[in-house]
């Protein structure tokens, strides 16, 4: 055997997982060679457990040192996350209840853009009997194209109350895009109210903001809106 | 220190010093070799006395024609001895006979390697005040809690080659520091 073979075996010979094969060759070499048995030596003194290892000073950084640490931080991931999705979700919930607003009524003196058809009277019949799905195929009869801003709006309404904010988004936006005097207002508040019922508070706010600027029948609801959601 | 070259020389004139410096050599390899070998013995005194008795007997008959033929000689014996031991329920009366035919000795062979073995162990402890922490962790967890290399790199975070380099190193700085006063160990004793 040689040196380096019988330094490869040393730990296994003193635990005792050394082949009997090895075991006997080993032992001749330790026999023979002082340097090697030196070597063996010293470990054999340490596998004794008779050598205190002290450690003093400073800590060496041990990745085993970071299990209470990622305990913690995970536990304190899982809290914060947490407070988040609570504080999303309550927001969320007041928003929506602050968006929870009547739906404008439908009357039949209303002039502004008014189409003088049966379907849009049936339309607008089921609209104010609160069948707002039924009134929105109605609508949908009347004007395909989307042009008229007063059907426009109430589809945008109709939308709303059958909880699609987003497609009432886009119709509002339509009005608001074409500065259509008949429903300009009300489509930015009730724009307001859908950015409300999606939880995008900012862009909500944005709306009441330009609404409550204005010299307009809804500029006192806008800003009670505007307080209601700053007091949050 | 005296050469090895007339170790035998010496013996055959039954010079004392000579018979304690082979004795000194041996004496910790033979009761490592009865240990490992030989297990739950209170004490392996007597079996070690049978292997010198039975080494200076040969010495006397002419046996061992030099040096270089000493330690396999001692191991070739300690294995005998052994086998004597498993397979021999008379042991004691065996190792009686043997001793007072051929080796009387006042040695005390398992005191001499515990007082030995006690100079080194503080030798050990002072050269690991000297080693860096993480070599001392590295022989810690290998030494003393008996991990394996795998384990030792989990734990530090190293790889399993980073481990055993450092490992060795630090063995070789410990060595290095026993070997420095190896006149007080015999045991540590080799050619330069």
């Amino acid at each position: 055997m040689t040196c380096r073979e019988f330094a490869n075996l040393m730990d296994s010979y003193l635990k005792e997982e050394i082949s009997p094969k090895k075991r006997e060759l080993f032992e001749v070499h330790y026999f023979e060679c002082d340097n090697c048995f030196a070597d063996l030596k010293l470990r054999e003194r340490l596998y004794s457990k008779e050598v205190p290892i002290v450690l003093k000073g400073k800590k060496p950084f041990l990745v085993w040192d970071l299990k209470p640490l990622l305990v913690l931080s995970s536990f304190l991931f899982v809290v914060i996350l947490s407070l988040v999705v609570i504080n999303n979700y309550r927001e969320a919930e007041f928003l929506d209840g602050i968006s929870n607003v009547e739906p404008p009524a439908y009357m039949q003196s209303e002039t502004r853009g008014a189409l003088q058809d049966e379907t849009f009277r049936n339309a607008m019949s089921q609209y104010n009997n609160k069948q707002y799905i039924e009134a929105l195929k109605l609508l949908n009869a009347v004007d395909p194209s989307s042009v008229n801003p007063q059907v426009l709006f109430f589809k945008g309404i109709c939308s709303l109350q059958t909880n699609d904010p987003k497609s009432a988004i886009k119709r509002f936006d339509v009005i608001i895009k074409n500065m259509n005097p008949s429903y300009y207002d009300e489509a930015i508040f009730y724009k307001g109210i859908a950015l409300l019922r999606l939880n995008k508070r900012k862009q909500a706010l944005e709306q009441f903001n330009n609404l409550a600027s204005m010299f307009s029948p809804y500029s006192e609801r806008a800003k009670v809106l505007i307080g209601k959601i700053n007091s949050w | 220190m005296k050469s090895n070259n007339s170790l035998i020389e010496r013996l055959k004139q039954n010079e004392k010093e000579a018979q304690t410096e082979l004795i000194k050599k041996f004496n910790s390899r033979i009761l490592l070799y009865f240990r490992l070998r030989i297990k739950g013995e209170e004490s392996y005194e007597d079996l070690v006395q049978e292997v010198f008795a039975s080494f200076f007997k040969g010495v006397g008959n002419d046996k061992i024609p030099e040096d270089a033929y000493i330690a396999p000689f001692i191991f070739g014996i300690a294995k005998r001895v052994m086998f004597n031991f498993f397979y021999k329920k008379k042991r004691s009366e065996n190792i009686q006979k043997k001793s007072e035919e051929n080796f009387e000795s006042s040695y005390d062979f398992e005191e001499a390697e515990r007082l030995e073995n006690e100079s080194m162990n503080n030798v050990i402890q002072q050269a690991m005040q000297k080693l860096p922490e993480v070599d001392k962790i590295i022989l810690k967890e290998f030494y003393l809690k008996e991990n394996g290399v795998g384990d030792v790199a989990s734990i530090l975070g190293k790889s399993r080659h980073y481990i055993s380099v450092r490992k060795e190193r630090a063995l070789k700085k410990i060595k290095n520091e026993i070997l420095k006063q190896k006149d007080l160990y015999n045991i540590m004793q080799r050619e330069k």
